[in-house]
């Protein structure tokens, strides 16, 4: 009697949504009460083996959540040429800084295989900042985490780099006095 | 290259303008059947964020809204026919009145040096002995074209949005998502976006005058009942229905209400009163509830808005004062995202100027 009444009132999807987003780094820490809310601002996309997401350029409005299938992200190097800088499956991100700024896109995505993702505005991040507080909170500490710690290897990696003499050291020594 | 893209896109764009002119009466009872269900939709959503079906949740909210509008119908009803009975007794009473009026306001203009010479009295009195009699006699004259004209089609509009409204909260985001399907892969994320932008400003604004029609429709009605107006339930329904029109809205209640004192009660204070009344809820109204309609909804312009009632009223009518405003706000929503999209696709998008805080060292 409870199973028939748990499954005529209860949406399956809604139960395999939270799993798989709990499972997500963006959406971990969000409080359960507030899964529901957050559902209501994601909008789900099916793509098929071949579609291009988005190109290098275009102004970049949403954070995309692979739900399942493979998506490359290419990025045209200095002669001109695509090349393959990442692979990714199920449960990664990408394009999260354009939840930050509206600029354009520094790479393009392409459907590797059939696959759904989840697409979250920074409009809809907005109204979650006002609407459920603690879980707007969560999604943008994670996204400081992620730039900070993406500024850090930044500067890691420029620390490797042989540094140019400065022609000009006065605009340079006004910051440290 | 650039008029090739643009050009499938202006000739969808005439062909809809085209068909919304030509089908207008048709695609009337759908578009106030889509603005209900739009309307409504929160409160479906209220069920689903709790892990509810969609069509458990439609039919929660579904049967709740009959339920409550059939027994507003049936005391409307019931309360309607014994309003007629009074007015058909009240209503001699009710010309008696104003025309005393007219008289009272007559015999003081003739108080006037200017006036007062020659027969301008008398010819006042006979206009409006004349022309009361004539109204009378024209609007009763009127009454059966008029049913004919507007209430059969109002019934019939009344049976079928209901049955519209329904499938539209059933239907509603599984038919848009069949839609995006046509749209190339690239576009989804802006297309996408348009509807989340217009989804956050017209979904604002529409909820917003919702309330602000309940708001202004109950404390018009609690205020009228305690002045002891008559009428009062039937003004408190022209003030909710027309607060969904800007400006003309406030005014044409402001107009019911007062007529209704002066013929009630046949004096100039009286018509203070109401006034006074109504402009009481009007400023709690500015104070409590535009801010929240505001708050996220989109910023029009007055000049703005005025000529999109205009034009409305021009193309529309009445229904055109109703949805020129939501119109306008989605159509704002569209120029502001496709310039956008037109910058960034033809490269005429201005470069990020780096700001000060770059200039900030990384520690």
């Amino acid at each position: 009697m409870f199973k028939w009444f748990k499954d005529y009132w209860l949406d399956p999807e809604f139960a395999h949504k939270k799993s798989f987003l709990q499972r997500v780094p963006f959406f971990r820490n969000i409080p359960r009460r507030e899964y529901g809310r957050l559902f209501q601002g994601l909008a789900k996309r099916h793509y098929e083996a071949g579609d291009v997401l988005f190109k290098e350029g275009d102004v970049g409005r949403a954070l995309f959540i692979l739900e399942w299938g493979q998506i490359a992200i290419v990025r045209r190097d200095a002669a001109g040429t695509p090349q393959r800088i990442a692979v990714l499956d199920s449960g990664d991100y990408f394009g999260e800084i354009s939840l930050m700024d509206d600029q354009p896109r520094t790479a393009s995505a392409v459907a590797v295989t059939p696959c759904r993702v989840y697409l979250l505005y920074r409009t809809e991040l907005d109204a979650l900042l006002q609407e459920a507080p603690h879980a707007g909170a969560a999604i943008m500490a994670h996204l400081a985490e992620v730039l900070a710690t993406r500024l850090r290897s930044t500067l890691a990696s420029l620390e490797h780099k042989p540094s140019e003499p400065v022609s000009d050291p006065e605009p340079l020594m006004k910051h440290i006095r | 290259m650039r008029e090739q893209k643009l050009l499938p896109l202006l000739l969808l764009m005439s062909l809809l303008v085209f068909a919304l002119f030509k089908l207008g009466a048709v695609l009337l009872p759908f578009g106030l059947a889509a603005a209900i269900a739009y309307g409504l939709n929160p409160l479906v959503t209220y069920f689903e964020m709790r892990g509810i079906r969609r069509q458990r949740a439609v039919m929660i909210v579904y049967l709740a809204l009959v339920c409550l509008f059939v027994t507003l119908a049936f005391l409307g009803i019931s309360a309607a026919i014994q309003s007629a009975s009074n007015f058909g007794v009240e209503l001699p009473v009710y010309v008696r009145r104003v025309r005393d009026l007219g008289v009272q306001n007559v015999a003081l203009l003739e108080r006037w040096p200017v006036l007062s010479h020659g027969n301008v009295g008398t010819w006042l009195h006979q206009q409006i002995d004349q022309g009361a009699h004539t109204w009378l006699v024209t609007a009763m004259q009127k009454v059966p074209s008029a049913v004919s004209l507007h209430v059969l089609p109002l019934l019939e509009m009344s049976l079928l949005v209901p049955f519209l409204v329904f499938f539209f909260m059933l239907d509603g985001p599984a038919f848009l998502d069949k839609l995006l399907d046509f749209v190339p892969a690239r576009y989804v994320e802006m297309t996408l976006n348009i509807i989340v932008e217009i989804n956050y400003s017209l979904g604002n604004y529409l909820r917003g005058i919702m309330l602000q029609s309940c708001f202004m429709g109950f404390f018009a009605g609690i205020g009228y009942w305690l002045m002891g107006l008559h009428y009062a339930v039937y003004i408190a329904v022209w003030v909710s229905l027309t607060s969904f029109i800007p400006y003309l809205g406030p005014l044409s209640a402001a107009v019911a209400g007062s007529l209704v004192a002066l013929v009630q009660w046949g004096t100039l204070g009286s018509l203070v009163k109401v006034l006074m009344v109504y402009g009481a809820i009007r400023m709690l109204d500015d104070w409590l509830i535009q801010p929240l309609i505001l708050r996220r909804a989109v910023d029009i312009h007055p000049l703005l808005l005025v000529f999109t009632l205009m034009a409305g009223a021009s193309l529309g009518g009445f229904w055109g004062l109703f949805f020129g405003v939501p119109i306008a706000c989605m159509l704002k929503v569209l120029i502001q995202v496709g310039w956008q999209w037109y910058c960034t696709e033809y490269g005429s998008r201005p470069a990020p100027v780096p700001s000060e805080l770059s200039e900030i060292p990384i520690i």
